[in-house]
């Protein structure tokens, strides 16, 4: 499908009210245009990285126009991630995963959480033999990010392993072939390779965080912005994350629609497995979930790991505002 | 300790006692390390709150994971219950359910900061139980399709909010801790900051005031005691200042009026002996002329230039010419004494032979030890340096205490000694005479003093001679000295270096 017709089958999608969660939103969103000031800026820059996870922001492109954004920018960052281009101030609004963007706010990067988005997106590997997270100490782990992967160094600290001396991290761009190669003994994947790994039947399935509790409970991507962008600009981010959420919402109503505009947006090539991350992850938690208590989880793991030195309620205070998904949560 | 100085002045300055800046100074001491035990103690209570805040929140954690693990079993076992449909089953697992709400209030005791958390899991508990209980109802009934709807429709999302619920208690609790933990340390931190730092403090100020205290004390004390040392070599001229305004600044203005005091006297007394000093130069000089007349014209008349003298007139002249003589000497000696007080006599410094004195005195004395059968002994060392000073004036030392020597004799014998070492020649004159005493040896060598025995007072003379060797022999940079008892007759010798110092 190009985009022109993407683009089309979205905003019928929108108006016609099929994905039911949709057209209500909409209505409110005409309503709020009435009481809110313009965004203060009309541009606004979003992370295009290789992670279809982040969906709502690729596919918000249209919302976003209609929030009042005329420049919307995607910035490609292959090999990259959203991290370092927003505390680069390359990118003004991203999707971070949560651990991640706790670690960065303990070492004083200037980002601002402002919304979980979505929880189980990512799901953990391994060869045979190995059954759970604490058969991982002393063994070959890999992922992305570095030197650790803090997503699955939270998961070693909840089960009581100490992830900077019982686990061997490989980190890098090139683990999940290692992994395939059987050169690793795990490896947290992270949309499409979960996928990917299915389909070439690769390892088992350890954890499932769209299944697995606690880290079913717990938002594993959340919205964040650059703090500065959030400081001078809270209408523009205000209306950047009701488009966003809005089209979270639309993920969790029509996976098949959004995975489609996920290919046709050229995010990622393939359909069926973006299809499958936008079905297993949730996609219908931001108004439910408490992404305060997620920020806190991750926090203490990583705590207690050693990971970061800022106690939570530090991380919570410095690195979160809550206020505009309060407002939304009313208002969307 | 420069920089201190100010407190130290600052300290002397103070209008009170010694004894009262000495207790101020203890009392100062005594009470900062009382503040620093208080300042102890207080840090200490501090800690021990927070150890007790810490227990709090971990008897709420553990309240809270104990919720948690019920509340997970119990979904499990009512989940289990719905699906077994067995009504005894079903009964038991609404009876639990019922009585986990009576549980759920033995937590609401710690849970005050989540009581909004908390009354939203009631309320969801509630809504389980409503539902659960419904479910059970429809069972009965046998609508299981509908108890089963149910169950997956409500009953489960309740759960998951549940379980969800109790998740955060345990993390906000867990947060709460590691905050606690956190200012625990920090308390800690602040705390051993605040004792350490209070007690470095209280070291550093009473050591402080130690130092300025001791040393307002030791200040004066020493100023005074260097004072005090220069009075003693003389010096009457200088002030001691001492700020102190206690007993040592009492003490220091005594001082300073004693030195003006003894300066005025000392002046007086200089005065004094310059003018006796110079009256009997004056003398001696006026005394010399009129006598050298006497004995000339006593010679001449014994030589016969004014006519035959008769025998008896010859022993009256003699006695005249020996009389006088005597008396020629005493004013020469009393001539050479003042000028030595009044600084005038000076050294023909050349080049001499400490040998040839001796043969010059030999020679001059032999004749007077022959009369009194006394024997006389020299012994210089052979090759004798040549050195340099003045001969006449080491002659006439040498001759008087060889002089002495036979004077004081009346048998035995005299021994003159004379040698070198290490550039210094040593001269020594042993009689075997009466002795002198311990007493008398500490001042035969002051002016106008004789051994106190008999046979000074028969043997007669002034005193002076060896006063003027005294002098004679200092002004060479060399020393004398005498060695005797009594009864075992005495040795005089001195020393003169081979080349004196200018």
């Amino acid at each position: 499908m190009r985009p022109i017709e993407s683009r089309r089958y979205f905003l019928a999608a929108l108006a016609g009210g099929a994905a039911g969660l949709i057209g209500a939103p909409m209505l409110m969103t005409r309503r709020s245009f009435a009481e809110e000031p313009p965004p203060e800026t009309t541009t606004i820059r979003l992370a295009w990285a290789t992670n279809i996870c982040n969906a709502p922001q690729y596919i918000a492109q249209e919302l976003l126009r209609a929030e009042g954004f005329t420049d919307v920018k995607y910035v490609k960052m292959p090999g990259g991630n959203q991290l370092q281009a927003m505390v680069r101030g390359e990118v003004d609004v991203t999707m971070l995963y949560s651990p991640s963007a706790v670690v960065a706010v303990d070492s004083g990067s200037p980002i601002t959480m402002l919304t979980g988005v979505h929880v189980g997106c990512n799901v953990t590997f391994a060869r045979e033999g190995i059954r759970s997270i604490r058969d991982l100490k002393g063994k070959k782990v890999g992922g992305t990010g570095g030197p650790f992967n803090y997503l699955l160094a939270s998961m070693a600290s909840y089960v009581g392993l100490d992830p900077r001396k019982d686990i061997e991290w490989v980190t890098g761009p090139s683990t999940k072939e290692l992994f395939i190669e059987g050169k690793l003994d795990a490896f947290l994947a992270l949309p499409p390779d979960p996928q990917e790994l299915r389909a070439r039947k690769v390892g088992h399935e350890i954890v499932n965080s769209s299944l697995d509790r606690p880290w079913s409970q717990l938002f594993c991507c959340v919205l964040a912005g650059s703090r500065d962008f959030v400081r001078k600009n809270p209408t523009a981010t205000k209306r950047a994350m009701r488009a966003i959420l809005k089209t979270t919402d639309f993920c969790a109503s029509d996976p098949a629609g959004a995975a489609r505009q996920v290919v046709d947006g050229g995010f990622t090539p393939n359909y069926e497995y973006a299809l499958q991350m936008l079905t297993e992850a949730s996609y219908n938690k931001w108004r439910e979930y408490d992404p305060e208590d997620s920020i806190r989880f991750y926090s203490l793991r990583l705590h207690e790991a050693g990971l970061i030195k800022s106690i939570p309620n530090k991380i919570i205070s410095e690195g979160t505002n809550w206020r505009f998904l309060k407002e939304l949560k009313r208002e969307v | 300790m420069w920089p201190l100085k100010p407190l130290v002045d600052l300290v002397s300055r103070v209008p009170a006692r010694v004894e009262a800046k000495l207790l101020t100074a203890f009392l100062t001491i005594a009470a900062l390390l009382i503040a620093t035990g208080a300042v102890g103690l207080f840090v200490l209570s501090g800690v021990n709150e927070r150890a007790v805040e810490l227990t709090k929140l971990q008897r709420k954690i553990d309240a809270y994971r104990q919720v948690q693990n019920d509340t997970t079993s119990q979904l499990y076992t009512v989940s289990s219950a719905l699906l077994t449909m067995d009504a005894r089953t079903l009964d038991s697992t609404l009876r639990q359910l019922n009585q986990f709400g009576f549980d759920m209030d033995r937590v609401a005791f710690v849970a005050k900061d989540e009581a909004e958390l908390l009354e939203q899991f009631r309320q969801e508990y509630d809504r389980f139980v409503e539902v659960v209980t419904r479910a059970v109802e429809l069972i009965r009934e046998g609508k299981d399709a509908e108890a089963r709807e149910m169950q997956l429709a409500k009953a489960s999302p309740i759960a998951d909010r549940l379980e969800r619920l109790t998740n955060q208690l345990v993390n906000k609790a867990e947060a709460d801790m590691v905050a606690g933990i956190e200012a625990s340390e920090q308390a800690y931190s602040t705390a051993r900051g605040i004792v350490i730092g209070f007690a470095i403090a209280s070291i550093a100020l009473a050591l402080l005031l130690g130092y300025a205290f001791s040393w307002s004390l030791i200040g004066p004390v020493k100023a005074i005691e260097g004072r005090l040392e220069e009075i003693a070599h003389g010096d009457f001229a200088k002030r001691v200042e001492v700020a102190s305004r206690d007993e040592l600044g009492a003490l220091a203005a005594n001082v300073n009026r004693m030195s003006e005091e003894l300066g005025r006297l000392y002046r007086q007394l200089e005065a004094a002996s310059k003018h006796k000093s110079q009256f009997l130069a004056n003398m001696s000089h006026e005394l010399r002329t009129p006598l050298n007349a006497v004995l000339g014209y006593a010679e001449l008349i014994l030589d016969g230039v004014y006519g035959e003298v008769s025998a008896k007139m010859r022993d009256v002249l003699d006695r005249i010419e020996r009389n006088g003589r005597h008396l020629l000497g005493l004013v020469n000696d009393v001539l050479d004494l003042s000028k030595i007080e009044a600084g005038q006599l000076t050294l023909a410094i050349a080049d001499y032979s400490m040998a040839q004195v001796v043969a010059n005195v030999l020679s001059a004395v032999e004749g007077l030890a022959r009369d009194k059968k006394i024997g006389l002994n020299v012994d210089v060392a052979p090759g004798l340096p040549p050195a340099l000073g003045d001969e006449r004036k080491l002659t006439q030392v040498l001759l008087n205490l060889v002089g002495n020597a036979i004077k004081f004799t009346d048998a035995g014998e005299v021994a003159i000694k004379a040698s070198c070492a290490d550039d210094t020649i040593t001269v020594s004159v042993a009689d075997s005479g009466p002795g002198i005493s311990e007493a008398d040896q500490a001042r035969i060598f002051e002016e106008f003093q004789q051994a106190q025995d008999g046979s000074t007072r028969h043997k007669g003379g002034t005193g002076l001679g060896l006063t003027i060797s005294k002098r004679i022999v200092e002004l060479h940079g060399g020393r004398i000295w005498v060695e005797s008892r009594l009864g075992q007759g005495s040795t005089f010798s001195f020393t003169v270096p081979v080349r004196p110092h200018p």
